[in-house]
């Protein structure tokens, strides 16, 4: 009896469904219509202010572009989380986590080696699980009791769809920003708002030569490949961390000016 | 043996246990906590050990104290325990009556109504004296109230003062008190049950309803929890014991009952055949005011949440999991900074809102350090041009690294406070390869006056 009542208005009943969807969604996956520029919708994933780049609230991925750019991709990962916090003034203390049997094998992140890419070691609260879906459950509560959050998710196939959604759902109710360290092999399906491919690239050379002739370090530079943004095409950025921000490097623009008049043959040809 | 097997074949021998005995009695004790909450073990020679229950204010929730020994009684010799008991107005007289007494009584306990006529019966082994007693048989005193007429000054020349002790404590005219096995909380929630518990979601609503009580016991005081223990009596006896301590004073039910219902699905409890006393006691509390809460909506993290969240994660991962950035006095890099767990999460939001003003304990200015870095520094392969210079490439996990960057080094000796004879001096070298991939190696040993061959190790990345 029911079913066969609902079904004439079986298109205004999708209808109805689809606004109770939109209702339940967060309003800033919907305001990046698709086609347009997401670097340049009000509430982006991601915003550029200058040189500058900011991500937006819910969860963004970072992979390394391979094994050994494993620490790079950490580091980008800090350098926008510190980057973030600041921009927000958020006083969030940050939850970083780990899963003991499914992360890395380059260490663990050094509290003095920390504060390099912004981050205060004694906001971060570190927590190490047993297992992913531990380290799952504890990223999604410390969401939603407001801190941000730095997590890994190793290679362990428990990080699918639905896991990425309630992250980013978690994040975007408070306002928080988790940001993901994936492993360099796998990519699987993910709500995620950006994820980046990273790789280092050779620092500026300093003035300064040592014993043997090697220039000192410069600031660190990374290829940052924007694989996947939402409501917005992929790009690829060189950023440099510097001054406690990355800064995108774009190459100087041409001058504006007056197109050459006379065909360019036309001088060699006299000389010739 | 030989000769006692050959009387009897079918004699069963067992080696004595005593420390298992102990643990028996502690065990058993514990459990004894259902009648009174001062309980203390007694331990005696083999075969005579006991328990001691302070039973004050106690039995009329059993219908008297009759009621209440022979419960306790039954319940000890269901468990197949040979058991006698006594009450008393005093220690020593319950701990004689019970072991000389009750045996003969028909029942298996007895009731000392006043303490005269009880101890006047008393046999004088019964006095706690040990050998003493054999010497007081040998001048024909076999009663405690034998004693009492002779002149005291008299006894304590030929026995020594401890009779006279024991003697006063028996009749109550010195003060003796059992040491609890349980330190006395004022505050405790407690359900009692006629039938037992089987299932764990009905002792989670009984987690429920205890916390909501503590919680209203606590308001009045301005007191919040620090430590709180669940205790589960099980019908057979067994005490199921569960701690958790939270981060910050806690009052919020809601919020305890969901760590202990996290600490029971993790903790796997053995119910056996029910529980029918669950308990809730407050081991630590600590003073909890209001707290002012903000006028503007400003999307700040509740430092309530967050003290909720650490003790939430401290439940579920464990108290080594959860850590913070500590620091010590030290310049070798893996012992100078680190993650620890413990006090630093006392009070965790306060610590996050005084971050901001450059706390004391992470003054600049810093040597640059890597971001990661290895557990345990991991021997490399490098080629240098000159013995203390840089390398020029290095193989690090059976790959090679071109050097085209390098900072350094940073010279740190081996702390010779601490007895390390093996200890070398570290050279770091800060390098970037070709690729721009940033490593932090150290080479070990100076060269020519600690070591002809040194050593290269990669201690960190980025």
């Amino acid at each position: 009896m029911g079913s066969a009542s609902s079904r004439p208005d079986g298109p205004a009943q999708l209808e109805k469904l689809r606004a109770k969807i939109r209702d339940l969604m967060p309003a800033t996956a919907l305001t990046a219509a698709p086609g347009t520029d997401g670097l340049q919708a009000a509430s982006a994933p991601l915003e550029k202010t200058g040189s500058q780049l900011h991500l937006g609230a819910g969860l963004h991925e970072f992979c390394p572009q391979d094994y050994l750019d494993t620490p790079a991709a950490l580091a980008v990962q800090s350098g926008f989380m510190a980057q973030a916090l600041r921009r927000a003034h958020s006083p969030a203390p940050l939850l970083w986590v780990r899963a003991r049997n499914d992360s890395q094998d380059f260490g663990q992140p050094y509290p003095l080696g920390l504060k390099q890419w912004g981050l205060q070691p004694e906001r971060i609260i570190f927590a190490e699980t047993e297992t992913l879906a531990d380290a799952l459950w504890a990223m999604e509560d410390g969401l939603r009791a407001g801190a941000w959050v730095m997590g890994e998710a190793g290679t362990s196939s428990r990080y699918d769809l639905t896991a990425t959604k309630r992250l980013h759902m978690a994040a975007q109710a408070r306002g928080g920003r988790i940001l993901v360290l994936r492993h360099h092999e796998m990519i699987g399906a993910s709500a995620a708002l950006t994820r980046w491919r990273l790789s280092a690239r050779p620092s500026p050379a300093q003035d300064w030569r040592g014993a043997t002739g090697l220039p000192g370090l410069g600031s660190p530079r990374f290829r940052a490949h924007l694989e996947r943004v939402r409501g917005g095409p992929p790009r690829q950025f060189d950023i440099e961390w510097k001054h406690a921000a990355f800064h995108v490097l774009e190459p100087a623009p041409l001058a504006d000016r007056t197109a050459w008049p006379h065909p360019r043959s036309k001088p060699a040809r006299q000389r010739a | 043996m030989a000769d006692a097997k050959a009387l009897e074949p079918l004699m069963q021998t067992a080696p004595a246990q005593p420390d298992a005995d102990k643990r028996l009695l502690q065990a058993y004790a514990r459990a004894c906590g259902r009648w009174s909450p001062y309980v203390a073990p007694d331990p005696g020679p083999p075969g005579e050990d006991g328990i001691l229950l302070d039973i004050s204010g106690c039995a009329r929730l059993f219908g008297g104290e009759d009621k209440l020994i022979e419960a306790a009684l039954l319940a000890s010799r269901e468990r197949g325990l040979t058991a006698y008991a006594a009450t008393a107005p005093s220690i020593g007289l319950a701990w004689g009556l019970a072991r000389f007494k009750a045996r003969q009584s028909e029942t298996g306990w007895i009731r000392a109504d006043t303490v005269e006529t009880a101890l006047a019966d008393l046999p004088v082994e019964g006095l706690r004296i040990g050998e003493t007693a054999g010497q007081l048989r040998r001048f024909g005193l076999k009663r405690a109230g034998d004693l009492l007429t002779l002149p005291r000054a008299s006894l304590t020349r030929r026995f020594g003062a401890g009779l006279l002790t024991r003697l006063d404590q028996a009749a109550g005219r010195v003060e003796e008190s059992l040491n609890p096995l349980q330190p006395v909380t004022e505050c405790r929630a407690r359900l009692r049950f006629p039938e037992p518990l089987l299932l764990l979601d009905s002792l989670k609503q009984c987690v429920d309803e205890t916390a909501k009580s503590l919680c209203e016991q606590l308001e009045p005081q301005g007191l919040g929890l620090r430590r709180v223990e669940l205790n589960l009596y099980r019908i057979d006896g067994k005490l199921i014991l569960l701690g958790i301590g939270t981060a910050a004073p806690a009052r919020d039910p809601a919020h305890i009952a969901r760590l202990l219902h996290e600490k029971l699905d993790r903790a796997e409890i053995d119910i056996g055949f029910g529980i029918d006393v669950v308990e809730l006691r407050a081991r630590e509390t600590a003073p909890l005011g209001g707290r002012q809460a903000g006028l503007l909506h400003t999307g700040e993290p509740d430092p309530d949440d967050l003290d909720q969240l650490t003790d939430r994660l401290v439940v579920r991962l464990g108290d080594e999991q959860v850590r913070r950035a500590g620091r010590r006095e030290s310049h070798i890099p893996e012992r100078a900074a680190g993650w620890r767990p413990g006090p630093a999460l006392a009070g965790t939001a306060l610590s996050v809102r005084e971050a901001d003003q450059a706390p004391a304990d992470f003054t600049p200015p810093d040597p640059d350090r890597p971001l990661l870095i290895l557990a345990r520094p991991e021997p490399a392969q490098a080629v240098a041009e000159i013995p203390d210079g840089p390398p020029r490439s290095f193989i690090w996990r059976r790959v090679r690294h071109l050097v085209h960057r390098a900072e350094g080094p940073e010279r740190l000796a081996p702390e010779w406070w601490r007895d390390q004879l093996s200890a070398r001096t570290r050279d770091y070298f800060r390098v970037e390869t070709r690729e721009g991939r940033r490593f932090w190696l150290y080479r070990e040993g100076l060269f020519g006056l600690e070591t002809r061959t040194p050593n290269w190790f990669v201690h960190g990345a980025s």
